[in-house]
């Protein structure tokens, strides 16, 4: 996808740019074994308010996009490309600049809220220090707004429980701490990093809902990076499709969740059981294969061997992700995916 | 039953083999990327092979003795040098009542031609020949009224790379013998630390509750004795003899590894596959050689090479002290004793022996950490 | 807290008390005695020596002597420095030793961990393997090797420093042998910080402060430091007990008058209560330190409580 049509996509109602601009970022690991390269020329855009998901398996590269945007790769990663924060250019910045945007005006939570906070301090301490960082507050002052937070991400006794340690927080407690230090200065985009894999479920609906609600209340735009395709229904507006380190496929959710235009698209939802379907023998289909390999991807498309609609041309040649119908697009040699158009392995 | 347990096994031993080869082949890899193990690992084999092979080959015997050339400092330089030729000559004869009449030196023989009042008696070829520094006597010529003989004879040169020590002993010779005391002292001690901490700990966290409380309380009560007493009186009390060093050594060094072995098989005892394997009947002995052992093996490997190291410094320690080898043996501990006895005069007697020491635990340490980071990926 | 401590302590008695039994007859059962001398005294004399110190009484009266004298704090006379007892001996010796091992401990905490965090914050970089080559020399140098080297450096060639002595305590006396002792502690010290230290780094808490815009100072001194020191302060305790009860090679090498070297003087001359006031004292240190080093667990700890 070009630049162009990223900031296209991202303007659909107004001039501003978009809150997040991501535009052909590539992010490259050097390991003893070689270079891996875990993102490979991703494009997109997030505009205000919007909730946007990503998703795909483990290895596909979408939490290492967000490290990018971060500054928080590990020391042997690098990422080339084009990061905009509301137009201003993030990659290389000094960490020192980055600082007055992450945490500020850009917040990120993760997956373990079981390590995700500082064992040794107490969470009041956790949360004041960043608005009197960003913000120069008071420590009372900062006290008060971090208790005000608590309320917002529904911490029963807030005003007690703030000077417990992490450790005596149960894992969606600690979740919810998370989201609350991360909101501590109204950012305008939260990066969610599968916040609730490592929870049950019932907390993590409770998590998703809080979630939604701060979107609406807020006006805080969302990305949402998960495996799991229902967490993604439950929140966002858009998809991105990951695989390999590409964007296979784009669109709105209801249209990725009812058309999917990509074979890989296809399999997930095929994969997830699904409650409402009227067969009970209904299968769950898995994709057969593993994921490729990043160190030695295939020369043409990087799903090709484990795909059902596969052809001559997919051995050959890496298809570009392309604009299709509907504000869609997708990363295909194939223009529909029937089941007559599936080939026989 | 049965074949349910069959089954587990043949399934289980078969994921085992798969899981492994890859952990162990990928550890390897990772070894042999460590481009600090590799060299350490090509010099200690040098340092062994030298240590074990050096003594058989060197010219010179560990113990012989050199009375002419006490301290003599490390070089290529062959003794007797040339100029030194006839006061050695002189020094042989002192008791013959001869006079030394010409000296010719050519290569490593000497002509020598020698006059007295008397008549020589020509036993006298016999004597010099007796001494260390002579050899092949013959006599060449003897003047008719027997007060003047001609000899010929070799000088025995030789040559002390590292020098000699304050009694006139190779040094090289000595330092690589230590060195086999040393390394075998080392690998002995680590040896029997690993028997029976290995027991000791597997045991105690196998068995758990009550047991593994008693059997660790009085693991840290040991670990409270002032160890350097103990072995201090166990060579008191049974005398400088060189394997009581290693069976104090290793019976102090358990401790250790007891508690690594111990800590190891709690941790995988609560583990999923554990209980997977005893859900399926797999028997207490299957998964302690299938699963246990195994999985605690990689922090024991790294522990024991690391052991050597610290069991090498502590024999030295002991040596220092004079409570290690006793003459005629040495180690390198004894020889860097006697080199800080005269450090001022023969420093060389300090350095080679403390470079030797140095290298091979500095090879150690960076194998353990090699193998460590190796088997241990995250921690790098 | 106090009342944890109080427990720990009385929780101790019984190991002390282990530790005092296997000492006294191990060393017991070593043939000789205190008054073998090279020429043997009289019958007579050596029947009264053994009278005054009760070594005629049998193995296990002596030992309930011992323990009897113990209880009321005395650790009875030397046997082969006639004119001292066991305490005065100690009580000379400990002060200096404490000095000495306290200077060291303190150079080897500051110093190493500063080389062990910039190490670590300057991890696979040149800096970072000058800092590691040199920690793993400290570490595999033993001291008796580095003392008389830098006695030939820095005393002989040099000329900077005394060579050996004790010159009445002079500080330029005292350098050379708290640099000895602090040496292979800074080297383990600088390991093991460097190592935990890198661990924290990538901890999960440590990206969750990065990603709150903290800057790196913040992210090191508030959220790095503490945990990457727990190891350290496990491994000082021991190291601790042991460098204030003195070191053997370094005080005789120096001429440090510590209480080090009765240690092994006490058991090669066999002063019996000599050597068990050292055991009584290394132990009691060792038993202390331990305790210490969990308190400090702890207060660094918020998920440790003693109550």
């Amino acid at each position: 996808m070009t630049v162009a049509a990223a900031a296209r996509e991202a303007k659909p109602n107004g001039g501003s740019p978009p809150v997040l601009e991501v535009s052909n970022l590539v992010t490259r690991f050097a390991t003893p074994e070689g270079e891996v390269c875990a993102v490979n020329d991703v494009s997109f855009a997030v505009a205000e308010g919007e909730a946007v998901g990503i998703v795909g398996e483990s290895g596909s590269g979408k939490s290492q996009i967000f490290m990018s945007v971060m500054g928080l790769l590990a020391s042997n990663g690098t990422a080339s490309g084009s990061v905009r924060y509301r137009g201003a250019e993030l990659l290389g910045l000094p960490t020192r600049l980055l600082n007055k945007i992450r945490g500020a005006r850009m917040s990120m939570i993760f997956q373990d809220p079981m390590t995700s906070l500082n064992p040794y301090l107490k969470v009041s301490k956790q949360m004041t220090e960043v608005l009197v960082y960003h913000q120069k507050m008071g420590e009372a002052e900062a006290l008060r707004r971090a208790v005000d937070m608590l309320d917002l991400v529904r911490i029963p006794e807030a005003r007690r429980r703030i000077g417990m340690y992490p450790h005596e927080f149960s894992g969606g407690m600690r979740q919810r701490v998370m989201i609350a230090m991360a909101l501590l200065c109204q950012p305008d985009l939260l990066i969610a990093d599968e916040p609730t894999t490592a929870l049950d479920v019932t907390v993590q609906a409770q998590i998703i809902d809080l979630l939604r609600d701060i979107k609406a209340e807020l006006n805080t735009a969302i990305i949402m990076i998960t495996h799991d395709l229902g967490v993604i229904a439950g929140i966002s507006d858009r998809v991105l499709v990951m695989y390999a380190g590409r964007i296979v496929e784009r669109g709105g959710v209801v249209d990725i969740f009812h058309d999917p235009q990509h074979p890989y698209t296809e399999g997930l939802l095929n994969s997830m059981p699904r409650i409402d379907s009227a067969l009970v023998e209904d299968e769950l289909i898995s994709i057969p294969g593993q994921p490729p390999n990043l160190q030695s991807l295939p020369g043409g498309c990087s799903f090709e061997p484990r795909c059902r609609y596969r052809i001559d041309r997919c051995t050959l040649e890496a298809p570009e992700l392309r604009e299709i119908a509907g504000g869609r697009a997708k990363a295909c040699h194939r223009e529909a995916l029937t089941p007559q158009a599936a080939v026989r392995a | 039953m049965t074949t349910l347990s069959r089954f587990d096994a043949a399934t289980g031993s078969e994921d085992d083999a798969v899981r492994g080869r890859s952990l162990w082949a990928n550890a390897w890899r990772r070894l042999l990327s460590n481009r600090a193990a590799v060299v350490s690992v090509v010099l200690l084999l040098i340092i062994a092979l030298l240590s074990v092979v050096g003594p058989m080959v060197s010219p010179h015997g560990v113990g012989e003795i050199y009375r002419s050339y006490t301290k003599v400092p490390a070089g290529f330089q062959a003794y007797p040098r040339e100029a030194d030729i006839p006061d050695m000559v002189g020094t042989a004869l002192r008791r013959s009542r001869t006079e030394v009449q010409s000296l010719e030196l050519d290569g490593s023989t000497i002509i020598l031609t020698i006059t007295s009042a008397r008549e020589i008696d020509e036993r006298l070829a016999r004597s010099l020949a007796r001494s260390a520094d002579f050899a092949d006597v013959t006599v060449v010529e003897k003047s008719a009224d027997g007060l003047a003989m001609t000899l010929s004879m070799e000088v025995v040169r030789n040559t002390f790379l590292f020098g000699t020590d304050a009694n006139g002993r190779d040094l090289l010779t000595r330092v690589l013998f230590g060195g086999r005391i040393s390394l075998m002292i080392g690998l002995l001690a680590t040896m029997v630390s690993l028997v029976i901490g290995v027991l000791y700990g597997a045991t105690a966290g196998y068995l758990g509750g009550r047991v593994d409380n008693v059997m660790m309380r009085i693991v840290d009560v040991l670990y409270s004795i002032p160890f350097m007493f103990f072995v201090i009186l166990l060579m008191v009390f049974f005398g400088r003899n060189i394997v009581l060093i290693f069976v104090a050594v290793g019976a102090i060094e358990w401790l250790d590894m007891a508690r690594i072995v111990r800590g190891q098989t709690l941790s995988i005892k609560r583990r999923e596959f554990i209980e997977a394997a005893m859900a399926c009947g797999v028997s207490t002995s299957t998964i302690i050689r299938r699963h246990v052992v195994p999985n605690a093996l990689g922090p024991v490997v790294v522990y024991m090479t690391l052991l050597v190291p610290k069991v090498i410094l502590l024999e030295s320690f002991l040596s220092f002290l004079g409570l290690g080898v006793q003459e005629p043996m040495t180690s390198w501990g004894v020889l860097i004793s006697e080199g800080a006895n005269n450090i001022v005069e023969a420093p060389w007697m300090l350095i080679f022996p403390a470079v030797f020491l140095g290298l091979t635990l500095f090879c150690l340490n960076f194998i353990g950490d090699g193998l460590r980071d190796a088997l241990d990926p995250k921690d790098r | 807290m106090l009342s944890y401590a109080v427990r720990r302590l009385l929780g101790a008695i019984p190991t002390v008390f282990v530790i005092i039994t296997i000492s006294f007859f191990m060393m017991r059962l070593a043939p000789g005695g205190p008054f073998n001398l090279e020429r043997p005294l009289p019958a007579n004399i050596l029947r009264n020596l053994n009278a005054v110190y009760n070594l005629d009484k049998p193995l296990l009266m002596q030992f309930f002597i011992y323990l009897q004298n113990l209880v009321h704090g005395n650790f009875g006379p030397s046997m082969v420095y006639r004119d001292l007892s066991v305490a005065e001996i100690i009580g000379s010796g400990l002060p200096v030793s404490i000095q000495f091992g306290g200077a060291a401990l303190l150079l080897a905490l500051v110093v190493g961990a500063c080389f062990g965090s910039y190490a670590a914050l300057k991890q696979n970089s040149m800096s970072d393997y000058s800092v590691m080559i040199v920690a793993m020399v400290g570490i595999t140098i033993p001291n008796f090797v580095m003392a008389p080297l830098m006695q030939l450096v820095f005393g002989v060639e040099l000329d900077w420093l005394p060579v050996g002595g004790w010159g009445e305590g002079a500080l330029a006396n005292k350098v050379m042998p708290v640099i000895a002792l602090a040496l292979p502690q800074v080297a383990v010290v600088a390991r093991l910080t460097r190592g935990s230290l890198i661990e924290v780094l990538r901890a999960n808490h440590v990206r969750t402060a990065r990603a709150k815009g903290l800057p790196e100072r913040i992210v090191l001194w508030r959220h790095s430091l503490r945990a990457a020191l727990l190891p350290v302060v496990s491994y000082l305790g021991p190291a601790a007990a042991a460098l204030l009860t003195g070191s053997v090679v370094v005080e005789t090498i120096f001429g440090v008058p510590g209480v080090g070297r009765f240690f092994v003087q006490g058991a090669l001359n066999r002063d019996y209560t000599l050597v068990m006031g050292t055991v009584v004292l290394i132990a009691s240190f060792i038993v202390l330190f331990n305790l210490l080093v969990d308190l400090a667990y702890g207060f660094l700890d918020p998920k440790v409580r003693y109550d």
